[in-house]
């Protein structure tokens, strides 16, 4: 009888254990509308991009190889200090497929912009997914993949609601100001006449801390415009991409400038140099918002939200030299 | 000749028409009263206008950039006309010789690695550094002459095409994107300051080419016939090459790589007045800076974009040229 009961009772442990590894595949849409089964907990994964989100996850021992640009990430140093002990397997415009056979991953996830070698990297064997966030709520969507992928779900959603927070931050104060007049902004790239247009994610923080984005009329991500252009357009407020070769004081001192109502009154910013695809995504939100509209964060100390965003959402501390 | 000097007098006034016409152009609207009124405020002040964006408009942005764009224009074609002359090639252009492929290199390293090098520096001394390195390379053999100049420039041009895709490799999306866009050519930053130290070098580059552009006529009957008639040939091509190399290395330091100009341009010029260098060559400076004007405002008034003017050269410069070619290369060229 005891047999009996035993044999039973093992019997419903494997269905269950097989139900739930037949569950346990997520199909996912991705950017290029590729269709993926992943199984899940994903278990060796590669990251040519998202690998930001690595310290909130926290799934370090999971991750087989890493895009080469990550190594220079100051973040992510810190974050994990044995991160040269991960292989680098390129970038994801430049992939070295043969290194990521080797490690043999159970999931690649990539930029969207290649997709020939996403369909290389498929046909030899590789599980990929391509990703790319253009707004707020795509990086949302993202981070809940991840979570979902390597079962972290309750933690990218807590990352997710500090971020949110700070979006709530941005926006309660926007509403409390005076939003009669709309500022006009500017987002300006590698060259200083390369502006953000009406798509991806600049154009959407702009239009979060309430300005209006003159180049928003041109239906692409980024676009070269010439100098009188923007002259014409004549924005109240210029932000510099934080990795752009030049400051704001060379946007300052140049005579093409000057009649800009930005340059006149000072209100040029080159932005930290952190990934917008990252839960650091709210923190560039505030520092905007901040230079937009001084009066109404004086009180808020980026260094201090800053700081507490790494404890939770990265567990480490952003010190304030790291905070410009 | 007779015949061809109102095509001559077109062709000599043209960049001035065209520069001229591309004030009044661009995106931001400016009425053609108040461009003239602007020019004149240079000369003599008028109540008002120094406070008017128009203002800088028209004599910070659209003026240099025009001004920049011909000089550019004229090192371009002036060199191409010169080199097809001296190799007596008419598929040599000014990037023959790896000039091209120095100054991308140098832009690359300067962009990736060098932030702190100006990119125009960078360009320029590597892009001499690689025109130096092929005429040595052709010495190898013992007396320069053109055949191995030309393979030496195959050489170096290779050689440093690969650094720069090296450097491209190795840099990160940011940097590689301002890498691509140099090296597609554009005036859009083209300031008073850049056109001080590039349109004076340009200019003092092209003086021996203009003074001497006589000999092209005989060197270009083969080295041979150039030495019968007591033309040191040695010589008289390191001068030119020197000159041309100088002049086009200034432009592409200031404007990154635009091809087809000098290439187009002379053969354009040589089916309309014909083959002798003393006036195809300073007409073919003027034609090139009128392309080059021309091309420049298409750049930047077709659409709300600045699209890089190396490509408006690139998309109008190749089916031109297979007209040319079936219309009028053999007479020119005389095969």
């Amino acid at each position: 009888m005891n047999v009996f009961r035993i044999v039973i009772l093992f019997s419903l442990m494997m269905t269950a254990v097989s139900t739930e590894t037949a569950a346990a595949v997520i199909t996912y849409t991705d950017k290029l509308n590729r269709t993926v089964d992943i199984p899940v907990p994903v278990k060796r994964a590669v990251f040519l991009q998202m690998y930001e989100m690595l310290p909130a996850l926290d799934v370090w021992d999971r991750v087989v190889g890493i895009a080469s640009y990550a190594f220079r990430n100051g973040l992510l140093r810190k974050a994990n200090p044995r991160l040269d002990g991960i292989p680098s397997v390129g970038s994801g415009a430049n992939v070295n497929v043969e290194a990521i056979l080797q490690l043999k991953p159970d999931l690649v996830i990539t930029w969207a912009w290649h997709p020939e070698a996403i369909r290389f990297m498929e046909e030899k064997g590789l599980r990929v997914i391509a990703v790319y966030p253009e707004s707020i709520d795509d990086l949302y969507r993202e981070m809940a993949l991840l979570g979902t992928l390597f079962q972290r779900q309750e933690r990218m959603a807590a990352v997710r609601g500090e971020m949110q927070s700070i979006f709530a931050l941005v926006r309660e104060r926007l509403a409390h100001g005076d939003g009669s007049k709309k500022q006009k902004m500017v987002y300006l790239g590698g060259q200083s006449n390369m502006v953000s247009c009406a798509l991806g994610i600049n154009n959407n923080l702009l239009t979060l801390i309430g300005g209006i984005n003159p180049a928003d009329a041109i239906g692409q991500r980024s676009t070269l415009v010439a100098i009188e252009q923007i002259v014409a357009w004549d924005p109240d407020l210029i932000f510099i991409w934080g990795n752009a070769g030049y400051s704001a004081e060379d946007i300052l001192t140049n005579p093409q400038w000057r009649h800009i109502k930005a340059v006149r009154d000072k209100r040029v910013y080159k932005l930290p140099d952190w990934t917008t695809w990252s839960p650091r995504l709210a923190l560039v939100a505030l520092w905007m918002a901040k230079k937009a509209h001084p009066q109404d964060f004086q009180d808020i100390e980026l260094a201090d939200v800053a700081d507490a965003l790494c404890r939770k959402a990265f567990r480490i501390s952003c010190t304030a030299e790291t905070v410009p | 000749m007779t015949t061809r000097r109102p095509v001559c007098f077109l062709i000599a006034i043209s960049p001035l028409v065209a520069g001229w016409c591309a004030l009044f152009l661009g995106a931001y609207d400016v009425s053609p009263f108040i461009v003239i009124k602007s020019l004149i405020n240079e000369v003599i002040p008028l109540a008002g206008m120094s406070d008017l964006p128009e203002q800088a408009i028209i004599l910070d942005i659209r003026l240099p950039r025009v001004i920049l764009a011909g000089v550019v224009g004229i090192a371009l074609a002036g060199s191409g006309v010169t080199l097809q002359g001296v190799f007596r090639n008419p598929l040599v252009d000014p990037f023959i010789l790896g000039l091209s492929a120095g100054a991308a290199f140098g832009c690359a390293i300067s962009i990736g690695f060098f932030p702190e090098m100006p990119t125009q520096v960078a360009a320029f001394v590597f892009s001499i550094g690689s025109v130096f390195l092929t005429y040595n390379i052709a010495k190898c053999q013992g007396e320069v002459s053109r055949l191995p100049l030309i393979l030496s420039g195959v050489i170096i041009s290779a050689f440093f095409t690969a650094l720069t895709s090296i450097v491209k490799f190795l840099v990160d999306p940011h940097k590689l994107q301002n890498i691509v866009f140099w090296l597609m050519g554009s005036f859009a930053l083209a300031d008073w300051r850049t056109i001080a130290v590039s349109g004076v070098g340009i200019m003092v580059s092209l003086c021996p080419v203009l003074l001497m552009r006589w000999r092209l006529n005989v060197i270009s009957m083969g080295e041979d016939e150039a030495k019968s008639l007591g033309i040191n040939v040695n010589r008289d091509r390191l001068i030119f090459v020197v000159s041309s190399t100088l002049a086009v290395s200034l432009a592409v330091s200031v404007s990154g790589i635009i091809g087809w100009v000098g290439l187009m341009v002379p053969h354009l010029v040589r089916m309309l007045i014909g083959p002798d260098h003393r006036t195809l060559v300073p007409l073919s400076m003027a034609a090139g800076a009128t392309f080059m004007i021309f091309a420049d405002t298409v750049a930047r008034s077709l659409a709300g974009y600045d699209i890089p003017v190396g490509i408006i050269t690139a998309v109008s410069g190749a089916p031109f040229f297979v007209y040319l070619m079936k219309r009028g290369g053999n007479e020119s060229w005389g095969r």
